[in-house]
């Protein structure tokens, strides 16, 4: 065993590593080596021990946790109850983490001793367990204290923790040097100490063309992303790259205008979402055939999902016909009742329904930017198939957020990723937005129904999973029936390793080398 | 009818040209002879005319609709198949979308120059004809373009003003300007003193008068030669563009976009790039064999510009 | 006007246009749709975290406020800080300076040298097989995009036959033959273009001093037709060469942005697209005063240049 590697990330420069800051799932993917959480994802996805061996839910706002005995950071400081107490409360301090939202409720945190942490909630917080992994949960990622303390922008890029491997070099642009930490406090099932592999070098390749040629010439070892057309070639194996297409968690929608922004309902209510006063006035005297339920159904179902994965994806996406992604395993089903599926000659007919009969039946356009042309140019293709005249408007990142709040297109390109828990893309983004609090405060369509706002709710409340799921079903079926999101796929990263290197840790999306070794 | 023959009806209905003072009446006979008897006016003219009518015709002569995904992804050219020049990433016609690509870059590039020409050689005419400060006022101006490369200057506009036909038209065009303002001030500068302009000086016409009746026609020559080896180079400027994603909307089939969304698949679909490539080349040498053989015919001195 | 006082006056103006252009630049990349704040917080980020952030990046000041700190910071040498990487322009710059240096001068070199020796040929053999072989070749080098050279040359030569590495950059501090190998390919897509424009211009040149009278004179002497072609001719010919060359950098400039994307180099023209696409103000500020800058002083170099070995021309009249 032992050895080192080199391993490629699609990525321009890795600045934070914090984790109380990361918001990009790169960084995830890099710093979940470097820590520990309190609880984390094993292979299959499910949530399973870190730091707590173990945790029970005394009450619905109650978590109390088993903290393992004999953890180090890298520093050499010592891991218990205490140390992640203070690494929460941190969280809880700091205005400017995208990750403050997660620990709003918590109440108090307490070490009665050293192997025994209690969370306190003011109100039941169903997903709350999930916010507490260390890769995509972030809010329970341990971080040091004596290091924080020693310099907080500092400890940004060079962060201490306690995961099984520590940050040893960095290069800005160019590349970061993992190194084994020998007091890992983890052995595999016949007492070896893990990690296996004595170094990990990891390369920023933003060029995906750049990263496939140093794989196959076995520049690397490991790609965190291979370009999906390229990734496809060696599919089927009998080459020296393995390629596994796995599911971070990410979901890819076409979302469709539901209300006008300028109306008498929404002309304040948009405002809590995009913070504009002033309403878009595009739409005046103009008919938005998207906020007709019948309209966005049809073009659920316009969408062919199998064409799409294989010409926009190279077979690297699943279709997806609800909500409701893989990484959410539990809760996932691949065609729930009622799903979204591909079904061109009732299209037509509510279509017709709707009034919609002309040639073509309507126009509007499609706001996206270059990542999403490739759906796009396929996704437009589809709709003219029933009638639809879809233009493309492919912006850049920076004007494509502007625009999407302005709520002056009939259909976004939109998505989200990390999402291991179903709340994590409803409740901004679909629940109706309100004045206080984060509902609706993503909402980039105007969505709103009662129904579907108290069964979110209710979901929310309830830690118990076997009674949540009913909630959660709940909620889908009404989101199915109102189609707010005509769903497009849930997209797969490639990701690369030569055939030598074994066991790298993929669930949602991640790249951990907790367990990788390179066979001789 | 000869390729000839052709050129020379084409142009003969714009020389009704004699009556000012001084213009080069041999001007339009040089232009014919040049095609008639010059080998490389020949090809140049022939290979321009079949891109351009290609283009212009596209909707009739090409065999599928440029968008339509209607084939199996990334096929190679077989040119007893469907797709002579196969398919690119999404199933789509790639000699089809070569066609209709031929209409927006041919116009663009056309369209960018003469945004420069008309804007330049204003720019060159009033700077040239009235000197003093006006002079100094636009060359400074004309300076300070210059010294921003044209890619820069391009980059820029599409980003501020966005991607479509006429902004990508006119941030190519935008680096023209300079040239034609350098090129036409110096004619004018040239023949400002000569006997015909001071002849219509002393009839009492007015500035405007002289400038665009007496100046311009006599500057003229140069002129055209300029604008067809700019046209070659806004071609290439285009293509440029569009491979950086930054050209007409990015969907639009354009010879440039084409090559451009052939970058990922270099390795495993040359076709796609490869292609688009050679139609790019062969027409700009047409122009620029064109433009070389007017050169030589009006005697106008290689600067370098091409 | 004496050499010393034409120089310190071309400098000076060099001075103002980079000035201008700096100006220019400040105005035109804040009239560019989207916000920088949005772009590093996030699509989803709330309303108060961006107008935080904006306040903190200074971008809620009056506009000429923010144009007469950042023309002070300028005057320091301080070109500010990226917004997206925490790093300082400068240092950015630095890094991406080198492939892109690296391309454009070989390039530049595999230019001259095909360029020069080929024009004089052309020249000297007009209407033979020579020149018309080296004519045809020039003109089929302008007429392609450089970037689609580089394409054609990545397939064949990194991908078919596997004697360079396909992609990226090596720096040559890391070894001189790797760097080589890593470059060679863009420098020839961006040298071939601008080879081909420099050897029609070296021909034309060359043409028009050997019809001089002086030449055939000198011929006519019976001095050795060689000797004078090299010793008068070139010389003579060099100086609208040289001049072109100065001119034509613009050319090779933009020519390996599109380059470096085919190669998948991090030079200094993917660096300012990826800026110019996350709005990265001071990057894109520096990147462009940096291309502004090297594009003046050198065509500025090439006038001075032009001027010395030009002794008939005086000093205030080239413009």
């Amino acid at each position: 065993m032992g050895g080192s590697i080199e391993a490629g990330w699609a990525f321009n420069a890795v600045e934070v590593l914090d984790p109380h800051y990361v918001d990009l799932y790169q960084q995830i993917t890099i710093f979940s080596n470097i820590f520990s959480g309190i609880v984390k994802l094993d292979r299959n996805g499910e949530i399973v021990g870190d730091a707590a061996s173990d945790w029970t839910l005394p009450d619905n706002t109650t978590y109390e946790f088993t903290i393992r005995e004999g953890m180090t950071f890298h520093n050499g400081d010592t891991l218990d109850a205490s140390a992640i107490k203070w690494s929460i409360e941190r969280l809880m301090g700091l205005d400017d983490s995208p990750h403050i939202g997660k620990v709003a409720d918590i109440e108090s945190v307490e070490a009665p001793d050293a192997t025994t942490l209690r969370i306190n909630l003011s109100r039941p917080v169903a997903p709350f367990i999930t916010f507490l992994t260390r890769g995509p949960g972030r809010a329970g990622t341990i971080v040091n204290k004596t290091a924080v303390e020693e310099d907080p922008q500092r400890y940004r890029r060079y962060p201490v923790g306690s995961g099984p491997f520590e940050l040893t070099e960095r290069s800005t642009g160019e590349s970061l040097t993992l190194t084994a930490f020998d007091d890992y406090w983890e052995t595999d099932s016949e007492g070896n100490s893990l990690p296996y592999l004595d170094e990990v070098v990891i390369n920023l390749i933003p060029e995906p063309s750049t990263m496939w040629s140093a794989i196959t010439t076995d520049g690397i070892q490991y790609a965190d992303e291979l370009p999906p057309q390229n990734a496809r070639q060696v599919q089927g194996g009998g080459g020296s790259v393995d390629v596994a297409g796995v599911s971070s968690g990410e979901w890819s929608c076409l979302a469709m205008l539901c209300n006008d922004p300028a109306s008498d309902e929404w002309a304040e209510r948009q405002s809590y979402a995009s913070g504009n006063d002033q309403p878009t006035d595009a739409w005046e005297g103009t008919d938005i055939p998207t906020t007709d339920r019948r309209v966005r159904q049809a073009v659920a179902m316009a969408i062919d999902r199998e064409e799409l994965v294989s010409t926009a994806y190279f077979g690297f996406a699943e279709p997806a016909h609800s909500l409701i992604n893989p990484a959410i395993a539990w809760a996932y089903q691949e065609q729930p009742e009622n799903a979204q599926m591909y079904n061109p000659e009732r299209a037509r007919e509510l279509l017709d329904e709707a009034g919609y009969t002309g040639e073509p039946r309507f126009s509007g356009s499609i706001l996206g930017t270059p990542t999403d042309e490739r759906v796009m140019t396929v996704l437009q293709q589809q709709l003219s198939n029933v009638g639809i005249d879809a233009t493309l408007d492919v912006q850049q990142e920076s004007s494509y957020w502007d625009n999407i709040y302005r709520y002056n297109h009939m259909f976004m390109m939109y998505g989200g990723g990390g999402d291991i828990d179903p709340w994590m893309s409803w409740w901004k983004q679909l629940r109706t937005p309100m004045e206080e609090g984060s509902s609706g405060a993503w909402q980039k369509n105007l969505y709103s129904n009662e129904n579907f706002d108290e069964a979110l709710s209710k979901s929310f409340n309830t830690p118990n999973q076997d009674e949540r799921i009913e909630y959660v079903r709940e909620a889908e079926q009404i989101f199915l029936e109102d189609a707010p999101f005509a769903m497009t796929t849930f997209p797969l990263t490639p990701k690369g390793s030569v055939t030598q290197l074994k066991n790298v840790g993929n669930q949602i999306g991640l790249s951990n080398f907790h367990r990788a070794y390179l066979e001789e | 009818m000869s390729v000839s023959d052709l050129v020379e009806s084409a142009f003969s209905g714009s020389s009704e040209s004699g009556k000012t003072f001084g213009i080069r009446s041999d001007l339009l006979e040089r232009f014919i002879k040049t095609i008639r008897r010059d080998l490389r006016a020949k090809i140049g003219f022939l290979v321009v005319a079949l891109f351009g009518l290609s283009a212009i015709f596209a909707p009739m002569l090409a065999p599928y609709d440029p968008m339509s995904q209607q084939f199996p992804i990334l096929m190679p050219p077989d040119p007893l198949s469907a797709n002579p020049l196969g398919t690119d990433s999404f199933g789509r016609d790639l000699l089809s979308r070569l066609m209709y690509g031929a209409r927006i870059s041919l116009a663009v590039g056309l369209g960018a120059v003469t945004f420069g020409a008309v804007l330049g050689i204003l720019i060159g005419l009033f700077a040239g004809y009235y000197g003093g400060y006006i002079d100094d006022l636009l060359m400074r101006a004309v300076d300070v373009m210059w010294a921003f490369p044209w890619l820069l200057i391009a980059i820029m506009l599409v980003a501020i003003f966005g991607q479509g036909f006429w902004n990508v038209m006119v941030a190519i065009g935008f680096a023209y300007i300079d040239d034609f303002a350098r090129l036409a001030r110096g004619e004018v500068l040239a023949i400002r003193e000569e006997e015909y302009t001071m002849a219509a000086k002393s009839v009492g016409l007015e500035d405007y008068e002289i400038i665009f009746e007496e100046v311009f026609p006599n500057t003229v020559a140069p002129l055209i030669v300029q604008f067809t080896i700019f046209t070659a180079r806004a071609i290439l400027a285009e293509s440029t563009l569009s491979f950086l994603g930054l050209g007409v909307k990015p969907t639009t089939p354009t010879w440039g976009a084409l090559l451009g969304q052939g970058r990922g698949f270099i390795t495993q679909a040359w076709w796609i790039s490869i292609i688009p490539g050679i139609a790019i080349m062969v027409t700009v040498l047409g122009i620029n064999l064109f433009g070389d053989a007017l050169r030589d015919a009006f005697d106008v001195k290689e600067t370098g510009q091409t | 006007m004496g050499m010393r006082r034409y120089i310190a006056k071309r400098v000076a103006h060099a001075l103002v246009v980079i000035y201008i252009v700096a100006t220019i630049v400040f105005f035109a990349v804040r009239a560019i749709p989207g916000d920088p704040a949005r772009v590093l917080l996030g699509g989803d980020a709330s309303a108060e975290a961006i107008a935080a952030l904006r306040e903190e990046m200074g971008l809620t000041e009056p506009l000429y406020v923010q144009y007469i700190r950042w023309m002070g910071r300028i005057l320091q040498g301080d070109l500010g800080t990226s917004v997206f990487s925490d790093q300082s322009v400068l240092q950015m710059l630095i890094g991406v300076a080198e492939p892109t240096l690296s391309i454009a001068g070989l390039g530049m070199l595999i230019a001259l040298l095909i360029a020069i020796p080929a024009g004089i040929t052309s020249a000297v053999k007009q209407y033979q097989w020579e020149d018309y072989v080296a004519t045809t070749v020039s003109f089929i080098g302008i007429s392609m995009p450089g970037f689609w050279i580089g394409i054609v040359l990545l397939i064949i030569f990194a991908d078919r036959l596997g004697w360079v590495p396909a992609f990226g950059y090596v720096s040559f501090r890391q070894g001189i033959i790797p760097w080589l190998k890593h470059i060679i390919l863009p420098a020839l897509a961006v040298g071939l273009p601008y080879g081909g424009i420099l050897m029609r211009m070296t021909r034309s040149s060359m043409m028009e001093v050997l019809n001089e009278d002086y030449m055939r004179t000198a011929r006519a002497k019976g001095l050795d037709g060689r000797l004078i072609v090299f010793k008068h001719g070139l010389q003579n010919a060099l100086i609208p060469i040289v001049t072109v060359a100065g001119i034509l950098l613009g050319v090779l400039l933009g020519g390996v942005v599109a380059v470096e994307i085919v190669f998948g180099i991090q030079g200094l023209g993917r660096l300012l697209i990826a800026s110019i696409q996350r709005r990265d103000f001071p990057a894109i500020q520096g990147a462009v005063i940096l291309i502004s800058f090297v594009f003046v002083f050198m065509n500025l170099l090439v006038d001075v240049l032009y001027t010395s070995i030009n002794p008939q021309i005086k000093y205030g009249g080239s413009e």
